[in-house]
């Protein structure tokens, strides 16, 4: 499998927060990773890292997009850069702060279309718009005159119009009516079988994370904890916070879900020493509080704790 | 006695630019005392209007409560203007919000929002207030209160700005406690130990609980009844165990079904409803669900459905029962 | 709103139209009838010297009075001046010059302060650093002592060039128009930083776009309710500042005709023995009302133009 999306070691820090603080993350092509991560664990910044929309602090991302050579996009040409980021797509949480609410919704559509200079602009943006099942005569309304599903589509369809190989989505169904929501999941997954598409998703729903993922990469204070299958993920995670998480997401039936909610473990502040989940861990080691841990591989699982 | 909280009939409208849109459609709702009740829906159903009509916290205008009554402990609310609601407000039911940053005023610190908030409903001096707040906070697990007073909300995590909030709502000792989307906005840990917080509250000081949400995991977590709104109507009605397990409303089921779950298949989606829910200005006749529903009737466009008692605790407003399961 | 609209509309038609009106001449000095008090008795006079215009719109729309009215004209119903000239006509005409000076003023330094803020937010870091305080420096130096060096530099400057356009209006006009921008850089510039951190401005960078193609499509159109937000504020205040430099004989001279030119005469005209009321009266109306005017319609252009501004936040 080649790799089409790669980052070395990478950090990007504000101030003296580190968002992301020395992550190795590979997307390879026709596969869909799921980032699982709660509020601060940098997965948002990751993408941003990802598309070059952020610089690192340090470390690099690289994209072996049209060659097979890798390319740091910030030592791209600025035309270049602009170029060849065709090939990536991108889907944002907020359908409505997504677009131009001074455009129309095939203005916003054209635009990837203008930056490579393409000519049919028209017929290209109503096949796109009909792909992802949204009325072409809704494209000429503004953002906000159209509902958050036709609106998300209408986003899902921008980011594929230039046929990227890899799709980023950042929370993407996150703000979505349950009924809609299991609307956009099928239409991920309908657009992955039909074009092989590479997805990175960021998400905290466990539960989006199973109908979506191949692998499941958790995040916890900006390192990666966990980087599974998700079937072996789903059959049950290494590492104690991985363990948490999938305990925590809450089943449509009483007697589970409040298990659940028994089972959960009280809030602790995240250290800045050693595993950020020491202070919760249930199986916390003295060296656990000093030491950060590395990921080790176990079969086909990679897990950053020293217990496992 | 009567039931902590009872809704009758209750139908409400906005009046914007010359036109009224109902948005609550005659909703019935009964919460006892101790007991709790979660009122799930899409956006647009009309849960969270019903929950700010319930302490007439919408503007009127627009809003207008045209017909139906609202009583919360033998007091009737529902008439009059809306500051008839001011003597339950607080005292005798507690709110809390989707979003606990706007809930706590950015430029307060933590302890004194929260003893303004306890001076409101008792006479006692601040330094009785701060103790009261230090106890509030303590009771809603946070750790270490005498260092949180301190703080601005800005410096709490989400999770603790809800906690406070909850405390906040908590200061007037109410019966009932209405929290709006109140884990929504939070991470999957926290939320389970945000309802594993308001479980233990209803547990020790047999609070009321109305929940609304739109998230079938939390009502299984929190809540003892349920009831499905759509389009500004309730459409089934009945124990959480109940409906959860044997949904009969066509709604029901296929909000269920199309539920994202950590045990269902991978790599599957779930089972989608088609179509988008009605907007309140363009009402189908009848049964507002019956464009989307795969069992409806010819009757089903032409007359709305009463909810009807399938046995003592559970009614559907459906003529299918669901039978057409 | 509507009569807001209505009112500056009609004050505009009749500045423009102000050729066509059937007025007395307002330079024509006719020295029997100075300090003439306010009438209603002779409202029509006729075989009094008629004004001349000049300029491609107003030419033609003297002919057009000749062909309409004649020899007939307003008589000097608001009094006249010291100089026996008609107050109304000279009112007029003085409406001309300092709402036209207001206007261009106002449109340069939109011009100035919408890019200079643009670049500014959007660039950021150095170069935003290093244009806003070069607004700051300028929005520092203190005006009236600019305004008066300018005019001595322009008055040692036309004493050896006797033939010049130049002259002390044009002069206020650019000084204006140069440190009365920095507002309208500072709210552009702080619209645009917000904007750029927008998620639909990364989309677009994502979809491949330049920062001049983002610039033009995004930043500005999103920007321009703040821009002209801000010009319906510094309109008024650009008049305001005009009839105070032409008041303190910094601006608009004689025989030049200015709101500000008219306030100074009128004030010149109180004596101990003989209060010419009417030469303070009613060019201070004419600015206040028009003011106001200016005023409320700013006001609500802003409450449409960011509905979010005006309601404030809690």
């Amino acid at each position: 499998m080649s790799v089409l999306l790669r980052t070395e070691a990478l950090q990007v820090h504000f101030g003296e927060h580190h968002a992301v603080n020395g992550i190795d993350f590979m997307l390879h092509a026709a596969e869909s990773v799921l980032l699982v991560g709660e509020s601060g664990s940098g997965k948002s910044t990751l993408l941003r890292a990802l598309l070059a929309l952020q610089r690192p602090s340090s470390g690099r991302v690289l994209w072996h997009m049209a060659s097979n050579t890798a390319q740091d996009p910030w030592q791209l040409p600025p035309q270049e850069l602009r170029r060849q980021r065709q090939h990536i797509g991108m889907v944002f949480q907020d359908s409505l702060a997504a677009f131009d609410p001074r455009l129309t919704l095939r203005a916003s559509l054209e635009e990837p279309l203008l930056a490579l200079g393409a000519k049919d602009l028209r017929e290209r943006v109503n096949q796109a718009a009909t792909e992802v099942g949204l009325d072409a005569a809704l494209l000429t309304r503004m953002p906000r005159e159209v509902s958050g599903g036709q609106r998300q589509r209408a986003a899902i369809a921008r980011s594929l119009i230039t046929q990227p190989r890899a799709l980023l989505l950042d929370e993407a169904v996150a703000s979505l009516d349950v009924s809609l929501r299991a609307q956009i999941l099928a239409l991920l997954l309908a657009l992955r079988a039909q074009r092989g598409l590479a997805m990175a998703f960021v998400t905290h729903d466990l539960a989006v994370a199973r109908a979506l993922a191949d692998r499941i990469v958790v995040l916890l204070r900006g390192r990666v904890v966990e980087d599974s299958p998700a079937d072996n993920f789903f059959r049950g995670p290494l590492h104690p916070y991985a363990q948490e998480l999938l305990r925590s997401a809450l089943p449509p039936e009483p007697a589970l879900a409040r298990a659940a909610v028994a089972r959960v473990l009280p809030h602790e502040e995240a250290s800045t020493n050693g595993c950020a989940f020491a202070p919760q861990c249930p199986l916390v080691e003295d060296r656990c509080r000093h030491e950060v841990p590395t990921l080790v591989t176990r079969g086909a699982i990679q897990s950053a704790c020293f217990a496992v | 006695m009567s039931a902590l909280l009872e809704v009758r009939g209750l139908r409400l409208e906005f009046n914007t630019a010359g036109r009224s849109i109902e948005v609550l459609r005659g909703v019935d709702l009964t919460l006892e005392r101790g007991g709790s009740l979660a009122l799930v829906g899409e956006s647009g159903s009309g849960k969270s209007v019903t929950a700010q009509s319930l302490l007439r916290l919408l503007d009127e205008p627009p809003a207008r409560i045209t017909a139906g009554s609202i009583h919360i402990a033998g007091r009737c609310v529902s008439e009059g203007p809306a500051c008839v609601a001011n003597a339950v407000r607080g005292s005798v039911a507690g709110m809390v919000f989707q979003d606990p940053q706007s809930a706590l005023h950015p430029c307060t610190r933590i302890g004194a929002a929260l003893a303004a908030v306890v001076r409101q409903h008792r006479h006692c001096t601040w330094r009785e207030a701060e103790q009261r707040s230090l106890e509030l906070l303590m009771e809603v697990g946070l750790d270490a209160p005498q260092r949180r007073v301190e703080q601005w909300p800005h410096q709490l995590s989400g999770g603790l700005r809800q906690r406070v909030a909850i405390a906040m709502a908590l200061a007037g000792d109410p019966q009932l406690l209405i929290a709006d989307e109140p884990t929504t906005a939070l991470d999957a840990t926290v939320q389970a130990r945000v309802l594993g917080l308001l479980s233990r509250l209803r547990a020790q000081r047999g609070l009321a609980l109305l929940l609304i949400t739109h998230d079938l995991g939390v009502v299984a977590a929190a809540a003892d009844e349920m009831a499905v709104m759509y389009a500004g109507r309730i459409v089934e009605q009945g124990p959480v165990r109940e409906v959860l397990a044997q949904p009969l409303h066509p709604y029901s089921q296929a909000l269920r079904q199309a539920l994202p779950r950590t045990d269902a298949l991978p790599r599957c989606a779930p089972v989608s409803l088609r179509g988008l829910p009605p907007l309140p200005e363009h009402l189908p006749t009848g049964c507002a669900f019956h464009p989307r529903c795969s069992h409806a009737l010819p009757a089903c466009a032409l007359e709305v459905p009463a909810l009807v008692a399938r046995n003592a605790q559970h009614s559907v407003a459906c003529p299918l029962e669901g039978q057409g399961a | 709103m509507k009569l807001c609209v209505t009112l500056i509309a009609g004050c505009a038609v009749l500045v423009l139209l102000t050729p066509l009106l059937p007025l007395a001449d307002s330079t024509a000095v006719h020295l029997p009838r100075a300090l003439q008090t306010p009438t209603l008795d002779i409202f029509i006079e006729h075989g009094e010297p008629r004004p001349t215009w000049s300029g491609p719109v107003a030419a033609p729309l003297a002919t057009l009075r000749e062909a309409l009215f004649g020899d007939a004209q307003f008589a000097p119903l608001l009094g006249t001046d010291a100089l026996g000239r008609c107050l109304l006509a000279r009112i007029f005409v003085g409406a001309r010059v300092s709402l036209l000076l207001a206007l261009v003023a106002s449109v340069a330094s939109l011009s100035i302060g919408a890019l200079w803020g643009a670049v500014a937010g959007m660039r950021g870091g150095r170069t935003d650093q290093l244009l806003m305080r070069g607004a700051d420096v300028i929005g520092a130096l203190p005006l009236i002592f600019m305004v008066i060096f300018a005019v001595a530099l322009l008055r040692a400057w036309r004493g050896a060039h006797t033939e010049t356009w130049l002259d002390q209006g044009a002069v206020l006009l650019c000084i204006t128009a140069a440190v009365s921008w920095i507002p309208t850089a500072r709210m552009v510039r702080a619209e645009v930083m917000s904007l750029r951190n927008a998620t639909f401005v990364d989309a677009a960078r994502i979809a491949g776009c330049s920062n001049a193609s983002i610039l033009r499509r995004h930043l500005l159109p999103n920007a321009a309710p703040v821009a002209l937000a801000s010009w319906t504020i510094s309109v008024p205040r650009i008049l305001v500042l005009e009839s105070f430099l032409s008041f303190l004989g910094l601006g608009v001279e004689a025989p030049g005709v200015s709101w500000g030119v008219l306030l100074r005469q009128g004030y010149d005209a109180l004596t101990a023995v003989h209060v010419s009321w009417w030469l303070i009266l009613f060019p201070a109306t004419a600015l206040a009302a028009v003011l106001l005017l200016l005023g409320a319609l700013g006001e609500n252009l802003r409450i449409r133009l960011l509905p979010q501004q005006a309601r404030g936040t809690p």
